[in-house]
């Protein structure tokens, strides 16, 4: 799959976020969406947590 | 023709299950083909082996139903962190990165990893996931439906009410207050991993005296319309931390007991821990009880279906279905979180138009044997193979020479408990077998009983409370008569208890076979039973594995479909 | 040992499954000596044994391919190995006469898979000279995981700091979702 249908993709859920928050109707909400923002651009521009094994195959 | 695949995981025992035309076709758990014990991670190998065994591909697929919703629990985890503030400081990086570095993105990664469009790709609510992996399978027409976990997205107990092919939710009991962190936490103290110990800390419990009534009563508060809550100042699961209790819990009930220290219940200690898991154990009964009266006030039916982590406590199944005042219970074998996979995709069916499927009657809904390979691989390995014309046969003449056998045979089982279909066997009335098989084969702890598997037709001969929907799955747990105590001591446990599975031929037909030959040779159709894996593996599954397994482990003979494979060259 | 069963289970070759079978018990077997040891050691300073730790896997087979997963494996046979030499010769410099014999043990089992995923590997790739530029490869691709082990910790630490600022700049949300939202037990009705 292409790159762009994956952004197409990740934006869907994003979409789907805000509307679900929107759904529940509560103002507290908009300040734990901007968390979710603020946080998610932390998360991006820190390079996300993608796993990488300390190969410990090495000891057996 | 409608095909829709189930999926659950992210958190624990990921599945995947196909539902064709309305009917269960196949259900895999992801640790059985990983090889990684309860693996959450997304079952893509579950899935294609569903699929293999329908003959289909993605692109057959209607729709992809995933068991929870992603943005719920998201909502949830931050009310939590925030409402813990601040203790949650350690936490809120590593869950925040958790949920939107990969968890808040399954739809789009199931899309992408399946190869379907994402458009096909839907969420139900996990309750109701479980709800429907019960009910829709159970062979009730209505009944009142429970479901008891850690927690779904937000509720941790719901009650539900099943009519025909709907399922109406009805009430719910939310996080953080909840039945399956409260038997958590306490399987935690007593030193066993979460999500793993919960059943050895109900075998532990027929050890110890509930003498700790009164302490207990501080930490679930249980009401009179069924509900209950916690005193979260004991607990720690809100706070985030991974043993789910707090320090003043161990100021009330002493200090928790170190993980992978030798249990010896002669001592005072061990003893002491013994009588928290029985106090555990009673109270956890109590409350099932009580949401029970509660579920049939509310929908009245005579039926009960049950699921979520705490259904598989059956030894509380068993006290329900004698106590309360329903008449039948179903629970559906995979009542953990893997079952949500059944139930995700029987709703994502309904949905397209199905009606229910038939009740479930057999486990057997996982992967198929490849017997060539295995015959292939065997002689390669130098291992003694011959093949059997009657299988059944060859595995009841080992059994009456004392020996114990293990047995792979058509589809594997769906659930955590072997059903036959990948099983170690051995005769019951050996003393030293249970020994061997605990200590040599299995290396569990001393106090885990082992189960007997009985043929459904003369099972209460030998027992007391087998019933027609739960044992044939081994959901509930029956008491062995005193005629029989003596003989049947192998799979007996110390309060005269055994988790007895009731055989019949369609749901684990050479298993049934078996017994009918056993019964032949000592008028006795019961065999011990237990899962054929090694301490801390999934069961096996493939072809392969079971070599494995025969390799690595001392068990006297293998039949493997229509293969003998015995010890030496 | 759950890459070599993983292994065994997708090659298409019977005989290699067969090898693969016995390299993972092999790993089993050794698996439990060394926790027997462990185990062993704890016990004469007074303390309980360690939790048994679980396999960890990759899913190397199926990322890598049969060729490539066999240059990693024998890559990582062979350091094992100049490892545990200089283990085995510590050990017997200080007398600890277990602790050597427990790797003499198992170092020949570790000769024996270097050796034979070494045949393998010539035998699949087709030359002396495939084999040698599929181990250089697995040697750069192990110093490429270093690198990119070494960036994610050093990442994961810059995130966790910046999360922690954040947390703290939303004590007054905490405050107000106390107060909108307490965790009160019951039911809550559905319908």
């Amino acid at each position: 799959m292409s790159v762009l249908t994956r952004i197409g993709h990740r934006l869907r859920t994003v979409g789907g976020l805000l509307r679900f928050f929107m759904h529940r109707q509560r103002f507290f909400f908009l300040p734990l969406l901007l968390v979710l923002l603020v946080a998610g651009l932390l998360l991006a521009a820190t390079g996300g947590l993608s796993y990488v094994a300390p190969f410990v195959y090495t000891l057996f | 023709m409608s095909v829709v695949l189930g999926i659950s995981a992210l958190y624990h025992d990921a599945a995947a299950a196909l539902v064709v035309d309305g009917e269960i076709v196949a259900a895999i758990q992801e640790e059985r083909l990983s090889r990684i014990k309860n693996d959450p991670s997304l079952p893509f190998r579950a899935a294609s082996a569903c699929l293999h065994r329908a003959g289909l591909e993605a692109r057959d697929i209607d729709t992809v139903v995933y068991y929870e919703n992603p943005y719920a629990k998201l909502e949830r985890v931050l009310l939590s962190l925030m409402r813990a503030f601040p203790r949650t400081w350690r936490q809120f990086p590593r869950a925040l990165g958790s949920q939107l570095g990969s968890k808040l993105w399954v739809i789009d990664q199931l899309a992408e990893g399946l190869g379907v469009e994402r458009k096909r790709v839907e969420f139900v609510s996990h309750h109701e996931s479980h709800a429907a992996s019960t009910f829709l399978c159970s062979p009730f027409e209505d009944a009142a439906v429970l479901v008891v976990d850690a927690v779904g997205e937000h509720a941790s107990t719901s009650i539900y009410r099943g009519k025909g092919a709907a399922l109406t939710g009805l009430q719910s009991v939310d996080y953080p207050h909840s039945l399956g962190l409260f038997y958590a936490a306490i399987t935690a103290f007593l030193g066993f991993r979460v999500n793993e110990g919960e059943y050895k800390v109900m075998g532990l419990a027929a050890y110890g005296t509930p003498r700790y009534r009164d302490e207990f009563a501080k930490l679930l508060l249980a009401k009179d319309d069924g509900s209950y809550k916690l005193d979260l100042t004991y607990f720690a699961h809100h706070i985030g931390v991974e043993n789910g209790f707090s320090r003043k819990l161990e100021s009330l009930l002493g200090p928790r007991r170190p993980s992978h220290r030798p249990w010896n219940l002669g001592t005072d200690e061990d003893q002491h821990y013994a009588n928290v898991a029985a106090t555990l154990q009673l109270v956890t009964e109590e409350a099932m009880l009580g949401l029970a009266r509660q579920a049939h006030t509310l929908v009245g039916s005579a039926n009960l279906c049950l699921a979520g982590g705490v259904a598989l406590n059956c030894v509380a199944n068993a006290r329900i279905l004698a106590e309360s005042q329903f008449d039948r219970i179903f629970v559906q074998p995979a009542a953990g979180d893997a079952g949500g996979a059944l139930g995700a995709a029987l709703l994502g069916a309904q949905r397209l138009g199905e009606g229910r499927p038939k009740a479930l009657s057999t486990a057997a809904l996982g992967v198929e044997l490849d017997l060539s390979r295995a015959l292939n691989v065997a002689t390669e390995m130098g291992l003694r193979v011959r093949r059997v014309d009657s299988p059944a046969d060859a595995v009841t003449a080992k059994l009456a020479a004392k020996r114990i056998v293990g047995i792979a045979s058509g589809p594997s089982e769906w659930g955590p408990r072997a059903l036959g279909q990948r099983s170690i066997l051995a005769l019951p009335q050996e003393r030293d077998v249970r020994e061997r098989l605990n200590r040599v084969i299995k290396e569990r702890e001393v106090f885990r009983p082992f189960a007997p598997a009985v043929s459904a037709e003369r099972s209460s001969e030998f027992f007391l409370g087998v019933d027609g929907d739960m044992s044939p799955f081994m959901t509930t747990v029956c008491s062995v008569r005193e005629a029989h105590m003596e003989s049947l001591h192998a799979v007996t446990h110390v309060d005269q208890s055994a988790r007895v599975q009731a055989v019949t031929a369609q749901g684990a037909p050479l298993l049934h076979e078996i017994l009918a030959g056993v019964a032949r040779h000592n008028d006795m159709p019961i065999v011990l039973n237990t899962s054929l894996n090694g301490r801390g593996e999934p069961i096996a599954a493939s072809a392969t594995d079971v070599l494995s397994f025969f390799a690595r482990h001392p068990i006297d003979a293998l039949l493997i479909g229509d293969l003998m494979i015995e010890r030496g060259s | 040992m759950v890459d070599m069963l993983e292994a065994a289970r997708l090659t298409p070759s019977v005989e290699r499954a067969a090898l693969y079978l016995r390299h993972a018990a092999d790993e089993s077997r050794h698996a439990k000596l060394f926790l027997a040891r462990s185990a062993e050691i704890r016990r004469e300073q007074g303390h309980a044994p360690l939790a048994s730790p679980t396999a960890d896997t990759e899913g190397l087979f199926a990322a890598l391919g049969e060729e490539f997963f066999l240059a990693f494996v024998h890559l990582g046979e062979a350091v094992a190995l100049g490892q545990f030499r200089i283990y085995i010769d510590y050990f017997e410099a200080k007398g600890q006469s277990a602790n050597h014999a427990l790797l003499a043990g198992i170092s020949t089992d570790e000769c024996r898979h270097e050796e034979y995923t070494r045949s393998l590997l010539v035998a699949l790739s087709g030359s002396e000279d495939a084999a040698k530029k599929a181990i250089s490869r697995a040697r750069r691709w192990r110093a490429w995981r270093a690198w990119r082990r070494i960036g994610r910790n050093l990442s994961g630490g810059l995130h966790g700091l910046l999360m922690v600022s954040l947390y703290i700049i939303c004590a007054p949300l905490a405050l107000l979702i106390r107060l909108v939202t307490p965790p009160k037990g019951g039911w809550r009705q559905l319908k």
